[in-house]
Formats: C-alpha cells, structure tokens, sequence
C-alpha cells in the first residue's frame, strides 16, 4: 500500500497565485491516490472562497476534494495532540499544528503544502514537493 | 437538563460591559453543572486562532484550556457534519460557512439549540434554534438580577 500523503489546502492557495487552477491540482491528486487531508482542510478551502465573496465555489471545491481523497474527522485525540504541539512550538500556527495532529493520530508522516506554510520546522513530520515539481514551481 | 452548544463569540465577551460579564455567567453555570454546554472541535480552533494572529497566542492557549475544560463535552468534527453543512448552505447561503458547520455539528449530535449572542446567522438556520442571552438567563432563574445590573449600569 502506498504511503500516506498529508494534503495542507494552502497549496491550492499557493498555485492559484502562480496561475494553475484548482482542477488542475486536483488532477494530479486524483491521479496519486493516496492523499488525506480533514474536514478542517475543507472547511478552509470553502472560507477562503468566501473572503472573495464566492463561497459557493469554495463549497463545489472543497466537496471535489472530499470525493476524491479521504477526509479524516478532528477528533478529541486531535486536540490533545496539539496541545501538546503547542507547548513545543509555541509560536506555530495553530491551524498547522492541528492538520499535524491530524497526520500524527492517522499515521501520516509526508505533507504536500505552500512553501510559505511552516511545517518544515515541526520535527514528526516531512515536507513533500511532489505537487510543486508537477508544476515545475 | 438544559442542552445548548455554544457559539464561539463566548471565549471573547468577558470585556466589562455588562451584558458580556452576563455571558459569562452562562459559562459558570456550565461550570457548576447547571447547564449542558457544548463546544465542537473548530470553535476551539476559532479561539486559537484569532488570539495567534492577534499576537497574543499564550493568551489564547489558557482560553482554549479553560473552554475544554469547562463545555459539557467536545464534539469531534467529521466529513459527515462537512456534508450537512454544505446542505444546509443550499438553504441559507447568507449564512457563514462557521455558522454553517457549527449548526451541523450540533444537529448531528441531536442538541437543538445554540446559545449565542452574535445573531442573526444562525437565526435563519430552520433546522436550529439561536438561544439569545435574555432567554437563556430567564430560564436558568438569573434574568431579574441581569436586568437589575444592566439599569444600575445605564444611569451610572
């Protein structure tokens, strides 16, 4: 089986700047078959959308991801975990170190997400570019 | 018992006027076990993170500690609550998507009502009712004394 790769949404943010659309992110997603992210990730890629006044295509995007990888929930567990994440980095942010927590309590080790994102400063996991190499970025 | 979720506006009221210091008289009855508070996992996230990019991030830990220690309990988020909060945005799209997925969490953990003082979101929500802060003191015997404290305020 495949590896487990963490997607951070941020990305599709980072990419769109550099001009490649969400389908086409979402293309190579759909193609590796083995991302995750949770229904934090969602619920960011819709109030992204929505800071330009287009909630109801950050809605039909955030769904698209949902039916294409798995959606792991936040949990209790979770939030422990970045409550103790937060006591060792404590000037992260916390939106990060929960998608963290997310991948510690899931087994997940990689994380595909924007280089202007922090996590390759957190010691339990690795930072994946395999998206931002498709795009040559 | 009584059962609300909470909103997340309650962590930022305890500011000194007196229907914020009311609020948080609601909080100490969760605390003394006279009402079911209930929080999801992103209200506490909402907390987080509004005191990080405030730059006062230690702050926001204490709150964060002291609002999962107090709610009743904390309902995890899943892809399910996701779904029905994209469902009910179909119905009421001048509804924020925060609203929105805190209103599901709490229909699909059956609590009926959400205590909040920041309206009208959730007062469009059909599948939910917003519990304002009046009512709420009304029915836990504390009105008379909120209303009291307000009107000394007023001709001070």
């Amino acid at each position: 089986m495949k590896e487990k790769i963490f997607l951070d949404p941020n990305l599709f943010e980072f990419l769109s700047k550099k001009g490649r659309g969400f389908q086409s992110v979402l293309d190579i997603i759909k193609d590796k078959k083995n991302f995750i992210t949770d229904v934090k990730g969602l619920q960011e890629i819709v109030y992204r959308y929505t800071l330009i006044g287009e909630t109801e295509k950050g809605y039909e995007n955030a769904m698209k991801v949902r039916n294409e990888i798995e959606i792991a929930s936040v949990t209790k567990k979770d939030l422990d975990t970045q409550g103790s994440l937060l006591q060792r980095y404590p000037n992260a942010k916390p939106r990060e170190l929960l998608h963290v927590a997310v991948m510690i309590n899931n087994g997940v080790k990689k994380i595909v997400c924007s280089p202007e994102s922090n996590y390759k400063e957190i010691e339990d996991i690795t930072v994946e570019n395999i998206i931002a190499e498709s795009f040559d970025i | 018992m009584k059962k609300v979720i909470l909103d997340s506006t309650q962590p930022f009221i305890a500011t000194g006027q007196i229907g914020e210091a009311w609020a948080v008289v609601v909080l100490e009855e969760i605390a003394k076990g006279n009402l079911e508070g209930y929080v999801d996992i992103l209200y506490l996230q909402e907390v987080l993170d509004r005191y990080y990019y405030i730059k006062e991030g230690f702050e926001g830990r204490k709150i964060f500690n002291s609002f999962k220690n107090i709610a009743t309990d904390v309902f995890l988020v899943t892809p399910e609550d996701f779904d029905l909060s994209y469902k009910l945005y179909k119905n009421n799209k001048e509804v924020s998507p925060r609203d929105l997925i805190h209103a599901a969490v709490a229909i699909n953990n059956n609590i009926a009502e959400i205590f909040s003082t920041d309206g009208p979101g959730f007062d469009n929500i059909k599948e939910v009712k917003r519990v304002k802060l009046p009512n709420l003191l009304e029915e836990l015997n504390l009105k008379n004394n909120y209303i009291y404290e307000r009107k000394n305020i007023s001709r001070s």
